[in-house]
């Protein structure tokens, strides 16, 4: 019975040794690819697409997109004046890319649209989070907030699933864009996000363009029904929906996306991933992540029962044990994949479990390896060094 | 006792439950929730590698062959004006890979359609549509409108895409059957016009599909964008070095080609990712001159016919079942060790002579499944003999014992 307790702890060490390094073997140059993939690989984007068509065919209808591509600064300055006689709730405006500019800033076009913003109410700008000192310098903090959502060189491979709500910035506490809308909109979010444990929060995917309102052109703002924008969330940014023609850097991969796995095109604008997170933090939609503590545990749990199963099996059904063992691990693979899906949809409770995953496939590799081959070897050469 | 046989039953029935847990795999595979995993795994190609990783992009030259001019996205007047500017410079072929289906304004169309004119070896795009399997040929060849393609010979566009695998494109047909006629490819009939030797040699090799031997990317080709030609950014006398006697291909490169856009853009073997998300790396138009290159080279890539390859995979498998038998009987307490570093081995060792025959020998072997198939045996060889075999065993024991006591009882 000891020398059987000794067994399973020597394996289950071997196995989370194997799990450990995993990773540093990935970082081999030609395997790269495979770690970029591996780390953008969650099993909770499958068929998420399709869940949301029909759970979400009109995302919110608080928050409204309209395009503002191939208009000046002028037109724009007039068309903030005239949404503003609409009392919308507030105006989040994307012109991140321009105020950061020092060409901005050379007509006077550009700084009545400046001094409109700040004297506003109501109207929230964003930026870069790199250029916040140029932009805090010539916006009032408060009208400000940041759109970041992904490292660029990450957005070319992987999946904008977070989003940080806050972010230090010289000694002090800057909030997103998203968050600053949402606090406009409802001062008691802003109580929430700062409840929250982490700063860093899921998005609670919805929709894209189309399952929110989207204006796509200017002119029909004039002629469409003012009760539309009224205590509304205005989202305006340079981003024309319709066009085929996307620049592909303006664009990123979402959970939404038709092919969760593999080569794909990236799906939405920034713009409307905001929106997505908007809607999430006014309706209170957050994700609960399990901590990577209790996914030690339980892949730990899961290598131990294994082995022991395994164990079990070898002693008192050996002949059957090379089939049962092998249907454990695909059963217990495919309930993981399923229990991932289903609490992601299900509960919003994010069980990230492809450690657990490849801790039962390496338990059965490791279980064999050292039941049948390393420990009869290393009783062999110590029985033969003893004589 | 121990004498382990190459041909033996043990190894025949070793090999035919591998093929059993092989054809369980699809059954796995097309679970909802697994099966965009198993598509993601279907996108990698080890040979890819050989394209992406070990060529030497700084030996490569530039092809002086083709000129790619960016039509981003000019309406047909623009167009019209480029072809107009190009023509000076006596290009002894120009191929548009650009569409134009129906008529539009008079001025558009009259413009575009004088221009195409005035140029004698102009190809232009088709599009192949309505695949007949019985026939194995297509129903369909769609062309420009008559007012712009009556002077030109056309070429399809197609791109073998396989709708598993998203916007990879890694082979081409030069050629294909409409109805009882047929139709080549838009590189292979701008080839034609350039350098009918090259073209003959490529209808000789009767191989349909080819691989695209990818060598270029845009810097590899003399490019000019539309504001090049609008701001007259190139001297006369360095674009008449580059275009005179030479293939122009006028095509979408981005609305200018600093920006990647996402119209008729590609992923190719080039891709420095070979698995998962990344960006596209090709427009069609470079793929398009990609395989001209390669036809006027004559760098062909030669493979393994698919008919041969379950076959060299089914040996490899027999050879491994031989392998794991003989270090059973023989070693018995290395065998799980051994098994586990030789697959990683035989797998390590596949995927360098994959990759190294497309390198050096310019032969794809074919054998892209080896991967899975190999990582199979040793749960293969496994099942069969501590499950199966001891269970048939058992069985027969059984029945003779049963009848030898039937026989001792008479």
């Amino acid at each position: 019975m000891k020398q059987k307790i000794i067994d399973v702890l020597v394996i289950s060490v071997m196995v989370i040794f194997t799990i450990i390094i995993l990773p540093l073997i990935m970082d081999i140059n030609l395997l790269k690819s495979f770690k970029s993939f591996f780390e953008d690989f969650n099993i909770s984007d499958i068929g998420l697409n399709q869940l949301r068509e029909t759970e979400y065919p009109e995302a919110d209808s608080n928050i409204v997109l309209i395009n503002i591509s191939n208009i000046d600064n002028n037109a724009l300055f007039h068309l903030l004046q005239n949404l503003e006689e609409y009392s919308p709730k507030v105006i989040g405006l994307d012109k991140a890319d321009d105020f950061q500019s020092n060409n901005f800033f050379q007509d006077t076009s550009s700084i009545n649209l400046l001094n409109y913003v700040n004297q506003s109410s109501n109207i929230i700008c964003t930026y870069i989070l790199k250029d916040y000192s140029k932009v805090s310098g010539r916006m009032l903090s408060s009208k400000i907030g940041y759109n970041d959502l992904i490292d660029s060189v990450k957005k070319d491979y992987q999946t904008v699933r977070e989003y940080n709500t806050y972010e230090k910035v010289n000694e002090h506490y800057v909030y997103s864009f998203a968050v600053k809308i949402s606090e406009n909109f409802n001062s008691k979010t802003l109580e929430k996000v700062k409840s929250r444990p982490e700063s860093t929060e899921r998005i609670f995917y919805k929709g894209n363009y189309k399952n929110f309102y989207s204006i796509n052109s200017l002119e029909s703002v004039h002629d469409l029904n003012p009760g539309l924008f009224k205590n509304k969330i205005l989202l305006l940014s340079a981003t024309d929906f319709l066009n085929p023609y996307k620049e592909y850097d303006k664009l990123y991969f979402t959970p939404l996306n038709e092919r969760s796995v593999g080569r794909t095109f990236p799906d939405m604008y920034n713009i409307e991933i905001q929106a997505n997170i908007i809607s999430s933090l006014i309706s209170n939609n957050y994700y609960t992540s399990m901590t990577k503590i209790e996914i030690a545990l339980i892949t730990v749990i899961i290598i131990l029962l294994n082995i022991i199963i395994f164990r079990f099996t070898i002693d008192n059904y050996p002949k059957l044990y090379e089939l049962i063992s092998l249907l454990i691990v695909l059963i217990q693979t495919i309930i993981i994949i399923y229990l991932t899906i289903f609490c992601y949809r299900h509960y919003n409770y994010i069980i990230d479990l492809s450690m657990p995953i490849i801790g039962t496939i390496m338990s059965l590799i490791i279980f064999e390896l050292y039941t049948e081959s390393l420990k009869p070897i290393f009783i062999k050469a110590i029985s033969k060094y003893r004589r | 006792m121990n004498k382990v046989k190459f041909f033996s039953w043990d190894n025949l029935f070793a090999t035919l439950v591998w093929l059993l847990v092989l054809l369980f795999i699809p059954i796995l595979t097309n679970l909802d929730f697994i099966s965009p995993i198993q598509s993601a795994i279907g996108d990698i190609c080890p040979s890819d590698i050989a394209f992406s990783k070990l060529q030497d992009q700084n030996v490569i030259p530039v092809d002086t062959n083709i000129v790619i001019v960016n039509i981003g996205t000019l309406d047909r007047k623009g167009i019209a004006a480029e072809i107009d500017y190009l023509k000076q410079f006596n290009p002894k072929v120009i191929g548009i890979d650009a569409f134009f289906r129906k008529t539009k304004t008079k001025e558009q169309d009259s413009a575009l359609s004088c221009s195409i004119q005035s140029v004698p070896n102009i190809v232009l795009v088709s599009q192949l549509k309505s695949y007949n399997e019985a026939k194995d040929s297509f129903d369909t060849l769609q062309k420009s409108n008559d007012l712009f393609a009556k002077t030109t010979c056309s070429g399809f566009a197609n791109f073998a895409l396989d709708e598993n695998k998203f916007r990879t494109v890694r082979i081409f047909s030069p050629k294909e059957r409409v109805g009882d006629s047929t139709e080549y490819a838009f590189p292979a009939n701008v080839v034609k016009l350039y350098n009918q030797k090259a073209f003959n040699n490529l209808i000789a090799r009767s191989k349909t599909p080819e691989i695209i031997n990818y060598r270029r990317n845009l810097p590899k080709y003399f490019i000019i964008d539309v504001n090049d030609i609008i701001n007259h950014n190139f001297s006369d006398s360095l674009l008449n070095r580059k275009i005179n006697g030479k293939i122009v291909l006028m095509g979408y490169l981005g609305n200018d080609t600093s920006k990647l856009m996402t119209e008729d853009v590609f992923f190719t073997p080039l891709n420095e990712r070979f698995i998962g998300k990344s960006r596209p790396d090709m427009y069609g138009v470079v793929i398009h001159a990609n395989i001209i290159s390669q036809i006027l080279e004559n760098k062909y890539i030669n493979s393994v016919p698919d008919k041969y390859s379950p076959w060299i995979i089914i040996l490899i498998i027999y050879l491994n079942m031989f392998i794991f038998s003989w270090i059973s009987k023989k070693y018995q307490d290395w065998y799980e060790t051994f098994s586990l570093v030789f697959i990683l081995f035989q797998l390590f060792v596949y995927f360098l002579l994959i990759v190294y025959a497309q390198t050096i020998l310019q032969l794809s072997l074919n054998i892209d499944n080896i991967f899975i198939a190999v990582l199979l045996t040793a749960t293969a060889f496994e099942i069969y003999t501590e499950t199966v075999k001891p269970f048939f065993i058992g069985f027969k024991n059984k029945v003779f014992k049963n009848k030898n006591n039937i026989v001792s009882s008479r």
